[in-house]
């Protein structure tokens, strides 16, 4: 491996490699900023690009591209209230919080250096633990996979809310939302009224998009503020550095990396599950669990932590396998193919400077995305929230209908978003939180389907469910973090109890 | 009986629950018409949000978390143009294109709520308007909903 690596260096440190590397962050950083357009649709859109090139640069554009989207959905998340990517949607819960109370420069700066830990800590392990922790992916079978999903949808405890009754609703909202499409155990179309764009299910683009930026447009109509927010609110070391608060954020950084690279690691979990586990781990853990979903910098710091750590770990079984684990993963082994490289164990032993090029190239994207995203993105996409609110709004429309339009360039896709907007804005007048819809809608098809899977290959035997070591794993973590809460609430009653009695 | 256009929260809330209630009704039907078990899984979906929704709608009515005096909408006239504006805004695009309709939305949305200061304005919109042409057409070649003024814009670019 260390030969490997030597060898590898001096390529990816030639000027036009480099280049590309830094060309890609700002690409993805621009992608992922904007709403309706994703790292899969950004890297998709390099490969034919990027054909006849030298596969390095190709694939360090690729790399700046993941890396770069990665934190790019952070800033609409945060400033705006729109995910970039539906990875973002645990950033909204903290980072919009702290835009509201005037202190959105420092939750940039939290995101940036969050997803830059959170980045580099992944390709680190990308390039020392690849082949070993290939091992710990092939562990998980079906019923593991189910147990997996049952863990990402019991993180739903943390996001509920104060309102237990309204976070469970908008948890089955999601659930019930991500049956409709084709039931791939019998074919049965499920909620599609006949409609050939609904087989496939709903859109992720088009469901975000109407839950998370259509009521915040609807409010700022509303409230028709014809001022913006003061330029010196978003000075970024006017409201302090996360770097002097590094004591503060250790223990997240390092946790939520963790999470995010053991998520990474197992084929189909995806980023979006990791930043919600993440997010899970760090109000568990803090003493001041209440004050997450109201602006608490922490959870913004697990959120994109664990986001940026599931970047270069979910390469992990693409490259050693051939086995995509997410869809920007198998847009990547697509480019390598197109290269010529054929992902899979003989590509470190035939091709192994530009496989092992590439991961260190994960690594230098991560490390310049601290530069070109907290120095120059940060600083320029900042400047949106100078705008007049009235002004903003219609502004937010314009990204957001051009970007549900060329998900799958039909019309369908707006008036579907106009519909479900109008639902999200009442849900959020009623104050029914977005966020579990969302984990619902994600993990519920993975439940059903490996449920049903582990179910057919065990010829119905539930105890297969429970048969492995990695299944016991996978349910006393689950178990764990739904007692949590409870527990927290336990401890709280127990200490009022106690304190008027003194 | 006049009916009001902005009710009470409390009202809203109990509407929203009915709402939801018969959503539930409507998806437990419908899978039944499903074959094997396909139906089972939003079967039982269906059945968990209808009792959240009648929980709901009975502690609404039965507490106090949602007072009377509380109002849904804070500007009701405002959302009323807001939501008219977008509803105009998507079907304008469906039969113009995407050009011409985001200028007019991006200028009169603000116009409408009182914002004259066009010399902030109309630099802002155009300006957006070219960098998402720019990105999205030119750079990355993701298709824009047919415009009238795609002739122009070839000519031009």
């Amino acid at each position: 491996m260390i030969d490997a690596l030597l060898s590898a260096l001096p390529l990816v440190f030639e000027p036009a490699n480099l280049f590309a590397v830094l060309l890609g962050t700002v690409a993805g950083l621009v992608v992922g900023a904007l709403p309706g357009l994703t790292v899969t649709t950004g890297i998709a859109v390099l490969i034919p690009l990027t054909f006849g090139l030298d596969p390095l640069f190709a694939l360090g554009m690729m790399a700046g591209m993941y890396n770069g989207g990665s934190y790019g959905g952070a800033i609409p998340a945060i400033l705006l209230r729109v995910p970039g990517t539906p990875a973002s949607v645990a950033t909204i819960l903290d980072g919009y919080e702290m835009t509201k109370q005037g202190k959105a420069a420092y939750a940039l700066q939290v995101a940036v250096v969050s997803g830059v830990i959170g980045s580099v800590l992944s390709a680190i392990s990308l390039i020392i633990f690849a082949p070993g922790l290939v091992k710990l992916s092939l562990l998980f079978g079906p019923a593991e996979y189910f147990w997996v999903a049952i863990l990402g949808l019991a993180t739903v405890a943390s996001l509920l809310g104060d309102d237990f009754l309204k976070g469970l609703i908008a948890t089955v909202i999601g659930l019930l939302i991500g049956t409709i499409g084709t039931d791939i155990s019998s074919g049965t179309e499920r909620y599609t009224f006949g409609l050939l764009e609904f087989a496939d299910g709903l859109d992720i683009v088009v469901l975000l998009s109407a839950l998370f930026a259509i009521p915040p447009v609807l409010m700022m109509i509303e409230e028709a503020l014809k001022t913006g927010m003061p330029g010196d609110l978003l000075k970024l070391k006017r409201q302090g550095s996360v770097l002097a608060d590094w004591r503060r954020y250790l223990p997240i950084w390092m946790r939520s990396s963790v999470i995010g690279i053991i998520i990474g690691v197992l084929p189909g979990a995806g980023g979006s599950m990791s930043c919600y586990l993440a997010y899970n781990d760090a109000k568990r853990a803090s003493r001041q669990p209440e004050t997450f979903g109201k602006g608490n910098p922490e959870g913004v710091a697990a959120s994109e932590a664990g986001n940026g750590a599931d970047n270069a770990a979910s390469l992990i079984p693409a490259l050693t396998l051939g086995i995509p684990g997410s869809g920007v993963a198998a847009v990547i082994l697509g480019g390598l193919l197109v290269h010529g490289l054929r992902p899979g164990p003989q590509l470190f032993a035939e091709h192994p400077d530009v496989v092992y090029g590439f991961m260190v190239q994960m690594l230098l994207s991560a490390v310049m995305l601290a530069v070109v995203g907290g120095l120059t993105a940060t600083r320029i996409f900042g400047q949106a929230l100078r705008l007049p609110r009235v002004v903003l709004a219609p502004v937010i429309m314009l990204f957001v209908t051009v970007g549900v339009y060329a998900v799958n360039n039909t019309m369908f896709d707006l008036y579907t978003l106009l519909g479900i907007g109008l639902v999200a804005y009442m849900l959020d007048k009623l104050d029914y939180p977005n966020a579990p819809i969302i984990l619902g809608v994600i993990l519920g098809p993975i439940a059903e389907s490996q449920l049903l899977l582990a179910m057919t290959i065990s010829g119905g035997d539930p105890m297969a469910l429970v048969s492995s070591p990695m299944s016991m794993i996978m349910i006393a973590l689950t178990l764990f973090v739904l007692a949590t809460p409870l527990w927290t609430v336990w401890k709280q009653r127990r200490r009022s109890s106690v304190e008027p009695a003194k | 009986m006049a009916v009001n256009l902005n009710p009470s929260r409390r009202h809203a809330e109990v509407g929203f629950a009915a709402l939801l209630l018969g959503a539930a009704v409507w998806a437990y039907v419908e899978a039944g018409n499903y074959a094997g078990q396909s139906g089972g899984y939003p079967r039982v979906l269906a059945i968990l949000l209808g009792l959240s929704a009648i929980i709901l709608a009975a502690r609404t009515l039965m507490g106090a978390s949602a007072p009377d005096d509380a109002r849904l909408f804070d500007h009701p006239g405002r959302f009323v143009v807001g939501l008219g504006m977008i509803f105009l805004y998507v079907v304008a695009i469906d039969v113009v294109g995407y050009i011409l309709p985001s200028l007019i939305f991006g200028i009169g949305v603000p116009m409408l709520l009182g914002y004259r200061h066009l010399q902030l304005l109309l630099p802002v919109v155009i300006g957006i308007l070219v960098f998402i042409y720019l990105v999205f057409k030119v750079m990355l070649e993701r298709p824009l909903p047919p415009d009238v003024l795609d002739g122009v814009l070839r000519a031009i670019l």
